[in-house]
């Protein structure tokens, strides 16, 4: 492990010393006072509300996720509602069809708003209505699976990062109750 | 310079267990030379200890324990804090829980679509369904049993009973407004199984029994009070009601559905009891059973 040599009294600090312990000046580390890690909890008052904000932003990227998979669940319904000009497709069929798709990308608007004031409990149901959603289309049709992989993992990889945030928000408060 | 003092902040931040006061003793001759080399105030005996400041916030160290009275707690602080609970199942294993039983159902459903005999397979499934939910019953007993002790008062299971008729009154009024307006025909599910070769009683298990006890300790004995661990009661019920209702995968049913997991949510909430939620589930299934009985 590398260390920092302080430039005012010479003494040698550890890498991520922000102040020199032998002197108590600033060092010119460049990282600050350092970061709690996503495992742990701040034990300062001023370290919490840090760590409360940074857990904070982390849970409100739910909201993004959520409304993106809703805008996109719109445009498909969108999409696949111009189906309805071709003569071959069941009316009644596609009409099924629109609604459940309009009804799930309207659930996901539902979610992002409710992900605004409350986003651990709406990143929870958004994880597992997305996950259910695309295992069952998955399974009706494989071929489902692979489209628009990325963006499913990316969606899924930001809800799971917002729970764990909301988790850690929530033994942090518990924490500061004490 | 070659300073290579252990250190024994340089891993963990904060520390798990506070250093004992012999800390300071543990320099070795190293440090005395590199701090004289450093023009530092030469620590005469007794040594003070080289750490003075605190690397994270600059403050003063105590001079004995080299603990910063700003940044880690002490020895009493850490004493008089409350062990964390950690009793309630987590979120992680809650969702695991539903996946289980979701990848139950559809692999179920994969059987059938490729020819397995339907009711058999329905049959398999209830059981595998109930095998999952005792499995997850067991590791989570310590949330479960409290519900499954604790029995309210009479007038709650008559409110449950009544619930239960005004959910399925509910479900009905919204499958038969929902055919209408989409001109479906209605979800038969007593049907395919009489035909399937089920005798009564074991249809009356399968829809009647077997989902009020397991879906019941599923949802609202182990997902609800997981859930309620780390948000407000009123987000756990909902959270709760909304992953019963995805389990059922009938989209048209979503809104029925969702109704009845708030209901199930409250009883459980109020009660603390998960025999008023079950009767509930039960009133209603064996209706809707009875409706479809040909």
């Amino acid at each position: 492990m590398a260390e920092v040599q302080c430039p005012h009294c010479g003494g040698a600090n550890l890498y991520d010393a922000a102040f020199c312990e032998a002197c108590g000046k600033a060092l010119p580390t460049g990282h600050g006072p350092r970061i709690v890690k996503d495992s742990e909890l701040a034990t300062t008052s001023a370290g919490r509300s840090v760590q409360q904000l940074e857990l904070a932003k982390t849970m409100k990227k739910a909201f993004g996720a959520l409304l993106a998979v809703a805008i996109i669940q719109v445009i498909a319904t969108v999409l696949i509602s111009f189906a309805g000009n071709d003569p071959r497709v069941d009316k009644k069929a596609l009409q099924t069809v629109l609604i459940v798709m309009g009804g799930i990308g309207a659930g996901f608007f539902v979610l992002a708003i409710w992900a605004r004031s409350s986003p651990l409990p709406a990143a929870v149901v958004g994880l597992v209505v997305y996950v259910s959603l695309h295992l069952i289309s998955g399974i009706l049709d494989p071929t489902t699976l692979y489209q628009g992989l990325l963006i499913k993992i990316i969606v899924v990889a930001v809800l799971i990062q917002a729970i764990q945030a909301g988790i850690q928000h929530r033994k942090l408060v518990q924490e500061m109750g004490d | 310079m070659n300073d290579e003092r252990t250190d024994p902040w340089s891993h963990d931040w904060p520390p798990a267990d506070p250093p004992s006061p012999k800390e300071p003793d543990a320099l070795d001759l190293d440090d005395f030379l590199d701090a004289d080399s450093a023009g530092l105030a030469a620590p005469a005996a007794p040594p003070a200890p080289v750490r003075r400041f605190c690397r994270t916030c600059g403050t003063v160290v105590d001079d004995f324990t080299g603990i910063c009275p700003r940044c880690e707690p002490s020895q009493e602080e850490l004493d008089a804090r409350p062990p964390r609970r950690e009793d309630a199942p987590s979120i992680a294993s809650s969702l695991g829980l539903y996946f289980a039983v979701l990848g139950t159902i559809l692999i179920g459903a994969i059987s059938i679509r490729f020819g397995a005999p339907e009711a058999k397979t329905t049959c398999l499934i209830s059981a595998v369904m109930s095998v999952v939910v005792l499995l997850w019953v067991v590791g989570s007993w310590k949330t479960v049993s409290p519900c499954l002790t604790t029995v309210p008062a009479a007038k709650w299971f008559i409110i449950a009973a009544l619930g239960g008729g005004a959910t399925y009154l509910l479900a009905m009024g919204m499958m038969v407004m929902l055919a209408k307006v989409l001109q479906l025909p209605e979800v038969d599910e007593v049907g395919p199984m009489m035909e399937g070769g089920l005798s009564l009683p074991v249809i009356f298990l399968l829809l009647s029994v077997q989902p009020p006890i397991f879906e019941e300790l599923a949802f609202r004995g182990i997902i609800q009070p997981a859930m309620m661990h780390y948000m407000s009661v009123r987000d756990a019920i909902i959270v709760s009601s909304l992953l019963f209702m995805v389990l059922h995968l009938m989209p048209l049913s979503f809104p029925h559905l969702f109704v009845i997991g708030l209901s199930l949510g409250y009883l459980r909430h109020k009660t603390g009891s998960l025999y008023p939620c079950i009767l509930l589930h039960f009133v209603h299934n064996t209706l809707v059973l009875l409706t479809d009985m040909p």
